[in-house]
């Protein structure tokens, strides 16, 4: 029976495989007839996908199909096995043939595109891809028996999650733009379980408790258990996909930060909220707010809506809400800032451009309330992902922007000039930093200074001491905008997963000192502000802060230690404030005297 | 006497509000040869089909002590099999599946079946022959056949049945066949159950079949006198034909007229034209 299953399963996969290859091919037709500019490797990803995605819910779907077309049910029927033991010898080999597929995308992905490209949202990053491919099948699975009501199911698992969603459009008052963004990015966690407990499990659960009912007429003993268990399972799911998402949305909807100055910011989905300890200051956006930047004087937010992105600051004293200006083009979230006087910098397209290499470098004018557009299309070093912004200067009035691109211990360098001109600078074995008007990167051997000059590059220093120092300074990420003087940095030399050495390197003499070692992560917040934070596991798997420290004058202190049964979790750390969670509450201190934050009108 | 193979306790079935199977109760013994006959739609397909674990009833059982699935053949009226198989697949994936040891080719011979066709290019006819020829080389215990000697021409017929008493001779085998048709089938059957409604209404041994129905023939228009159980009347321009059941022998002999033998085709006709007739009076 395994072998007639393999014949069939080769035979259904050749028939895939051609058709892939007969799209593929057809595009590649339509590309040269009409002078298309289609990517090969991204192109060839996005249909071996979609093909497997499609395969997994039609290869659950036939599973009796050859049976059928063939009349042999009955005959299948009498063959010397139990109905579940069917169900294993058909499902099985498809199920390690869709494993195999997915490996061969991974493999393919990686040979064309790099690792990074796989945890990329383009088309599906792999875990959701996998998500995706085995909850087609199963999904295909539990219809596969009831062929004539196919339709009957479809309708039922939309009327459930139909029912999920107005479930909770009622708990959260039919503010639906809450419910919406959540469930509307595919590719998070929550929207997979809600969507496989309310809806698949279910399904496959109902499928393989009726199974060993399977006969002849489907309509009768083997769809009424079906129907029997699947009301049952439907009414459970939705209940707990429901209490599931109530419980999550404790913490979602609301984003609690401080501000440098320890002011608090409540970013919502249609506001933002600025609370000084005083009083509060909402802001009504239209669509949403998002992200929050700062520098010394202002809070910059970005508001989109699907037709438009604009970028918004705040006076952090006055509270004066200012538009800058709208960024036209701008399709993804702004990321990885840089400021450089009163111009900020970011590359456009930082994700969906990893296939196509199709960027844009966007400089806004603050004070002029300008946007400058430098188009990088084919510029930046093709396969490699997520190009950053990480550093600017300028030289004889000429400004330039630096750039990184990403590869596994591979970061390749540029430099795009405010007037189109790119640079090669060549590439850093760890991520490059910019600090001071001096470039740091890293050679095999050596941690390497240089100078940028109009011309090119001037190596000042090698430090073979500092080449395995992965800065805290990474210019990315972070919230703080101003550059301020510093005359040396820290930075971590990992020993194990989670125990590193720290570093102090000098930037006045090139040299790297050690500072002690810290058993958990450390965060750069803002010029001359590093955090260290020491979080462990609970029994509930959640991770609990445990030790809170700073690195100051070359010395680690250790601010503060929890006990793992406080259950104390860090949410947002800042400049000079951190949000803790305790017992399901919000609760803010400052750093590093780790005083508690009070804010009046806080609910 | 055979042991017990079948037992069948109070199996109650629907197909939505049609009611198939109505609380059967019965048992099969080793070695026995059933024929199960009855109008369409009595339930005897359903029964057989039961039988072979192709459908689940809704209520009561069916135990098989000493019978693994492995030794129970069926062929249905569908003469299902994977049909896209060449013979040799089917033979090879047959024997596999079964653990056929050695597959017997003979009946195969004698149509001269090539290995390299394709089940569903056969005949109706080649195809039974082939399909029992799979489950001639699984050596059943248990053989369930649903009308399909009808679809038969005479000399394929001649050659499944005659493969049927070999294999009931070699291996005891217990056979349930669901037929229409008996006139060639009229040798085998040891016992004969006649369904209507989900229920059987007739069970006899075949040898006890002359003394419990007879026949008697008068003229047309000629009324059956005395209190004798008539179970269906043939009426022609001709003749009238009463079917007399249960017949009994002294209330025969008082009534003085000439009783005939009927033949197992004549007899299910007769049950089923009863129930056709019962019908049109009530």
């Amino acid at each position: 029976m395994l072998k007639k299953e393999l014949h069939e399963l080769v035979y259904e996969a050749g028939l895939m495989l051609g058709v892939m290859a007969s799209f593929w091919l057809l595009i590649q037709a339509l590309s040269f007839l009409f002078d298309w500019s289609m990517p090969f490797s991204p192109l060839l990803l996005f249909i071996i996908q979609w093909g497997v995605l499609i395969f997994s819910l039609v290869s659950g779907l036939s599973l009796f199909a050859r049976e059928r077309q063939q009349r042999g049910i009955e005959y299948m029927l009498t063959l010397p096995y139990s109905r579940y033991r069917l169900l294993a010898i058909k499902a099985l080999p498809r199920l390690a043939a869709l494993i195999v597929f997915f490996l061969i995308y991974v493999a393919l992905a990686s040979l064309l595109a790099g690792p990074d490209a796989l945890a990329t949202y383009f088309p599906l990053p792999t875990g959701m891809f996998l998500y995706a491919i085995l909850s087609l099948f199963l999904l295909g699975v539990s219809h596969s028996a009831f062929p004539e009501n196919f339709v009957l199911l479809t309708l039922v698992a939309l009327f459930a999650a139909f029912l999920h969603f107005f479930w909770l459009a009622v708990f959260f008052r039919f503010s639906l733009l809450k419910i919406f963004d959540r469930y509307l990015d595919p590719s998070g966690f929550q929207f997979g379980f809600i969507g496989f407990v309310g809806i698949l499990l279910p399904l496959v659960l109902a499928f393989s408790l009726s199974f060993r009912r399977f006969d002849l007429r489907l309509s009768q003993g083997f769809g009424r258990s079906f129907k029997k268990y699947l009301a049952l399972f439907l009414v459970i799911g939705l209940l707990v996909s429901a209490i599931f998402t109530v419980s999550i949305s404790e913490s979602y909807g609301e984003w609690y930060s401080l501000t440098a100055e320890n002011r608090l910011v409540i970013n919502q989905a249609r506001s933002l909220t600025i609370n000084d300890g005083v009083q509060s200051h909402r802001f009504e956006r239209s669509w949403y707010s998002y992200w929050l930047l700062e520098d010394s004087r202002f809070l910059y937010f970005d508001s989109f809506s699907k037709s438009k992105r604009s970028l918004f600051r705040l006076d952090k004293k006055t509270f004066q809400e200012e538009f800058i200006c709208d960024l036209a083009g701008v399709k993804n979230s702004l990321h990885a800032f840089r400021k450089f006087k009163d111009n900020l910098g970011f590359i456009e397209n930082w994700i969906a451009g990893d296939f196509t290499n199709q960027y844009t470098l966007y400089v806004i004018d603050l004070e002029k309330k300008a946007v400058k557009t430098v188009p990088l299309t084919g510029k930046l070093p093709a396969r490699y992902y997520k190009p950053r912004v990480f550093g600017a200067d300028e030289i004889d009035g000429r400004r330039f922007w630096l750039i990184q691109s990403t590869k596994v211990r591979l970061f390749p360098l540029i430099r795009v000039w405010e007037d189109g001109k790119v640079e090669e600078l060549g590439s850093s074995r760890l991520q490059p930093a910019y600090i001071g008007h001096r470039l740091i990167t890293y050679s095999p051997a050596a941690m390497v200074f240089s100078r940028l000059t109009g011309q090119g590059v001037e190596v000042i220093r090698e430090v073979p001491e500092g080449k395995n120092v992965q800065l805290l300074n990474p210019s990315l990420y972070r919230h703080y905008l101003d550059e301020l003087p510093v005359k040396e940095v820290y930075g971590s030399i990992s020993k194990n997963i989670d125990e590193q050495a720290i570093v102090c390197l000098d930037l006045e003499n090139y040299t790297v000192s050690p500072v002690g070692d810290w058993n958990g992560h450390c965060f750069y917040s803002a010029p001359n502000t590093y955090w260290l934070i020491k979080t462990e596991s609970g029994n509930d798997e959640k991770f609990y802060l445990t030790r809170l420290g700073k690195i100051e004058n070359r010395k680690i202190t250790v601010l503060k230690e929890f006990s793992l049964q406080d259950r104390v979790e860090r949410y947002e750390l800042s400049a000079s404030g951190i949000v803790l969670k305790e017992a399901g509450r919000f609760k803010f201190y400052s750093l590093p005297d780790l005083k508690e934050l009070h804010f009046k009108d806080l609910n | 006497m055979n042991k017990e193979i079948i037992e069948v306790k109070d199996v109650r079935l629907s197909f939505g509000k049609h009611r198939a199977l109505a609380g059967i109760d019965i048992r099969f013994n080793q070695g026995e040869t059933v024929l199960l006959a009855g109008k369409n739609g009595a339930g005897k397909s359903t029964l057989l089909r039961c039988l072979a674990g192709l459908i689940f009833p809704d209520a009561g059982h069916i135990y098989r002590p000493g019978i693994a699935k492995h030794q129970i053949g069926f062929i249905s009226d569908r003469m299902s099999l994977f049909e896209d198989m060449t013979l040799e697949r089917a033979i090879d994936f047959h024997s596999r599946v079964f653990q056929v040891k050695e597959f017997n080719r003979s009946l195969m011979d004698e149509l001269n079946l090539a290995p390299t066709q394709k089940i569903k290019d056969l005949s109706a006819g080649e195809r039974a022959i082939f399909h029992l020829s799979l489950l001639l080389s699984q050596k059943p215990q248990l053989l369930l056949l649903d009308e399909i000697i009808h679809t038969m021409d005479p000399y394929i017929r001649e050659l499944f049945l005659n493969g049927l008493i070999d294999l009931i001779a070699e291996c005891g085998t217990t056979v349930i066949m669901v037929n229409q048709t008996f006139s060639d089938t009229g040798r085998i059957p040891e016992r004969v159950l006649i369904m209507e409604d989900g229920r059987f209404i007739f069970d006899e041994k075949s040898e006890d079949l002359p003394k419990k129905i007879k026949k008697v023939v008068t003229a047309a228009g000629e009324s059956l006198k005395g209190d004798i159980p008539v179970l269906y009347v043939n009426r022609s321009s001709l003749y009238r034909e009463y079917i007399v059941y249960p017949y009994a022998e002294e209330a025969a002999k008082k009534s003085g007229y000439d009783f005939q033998e009927v033949t197992l085709t004549e007899i299910i006709k007769s049950f089923i034209g009863g129930y056709y007739a019962k019908k049109r009076t009530t």
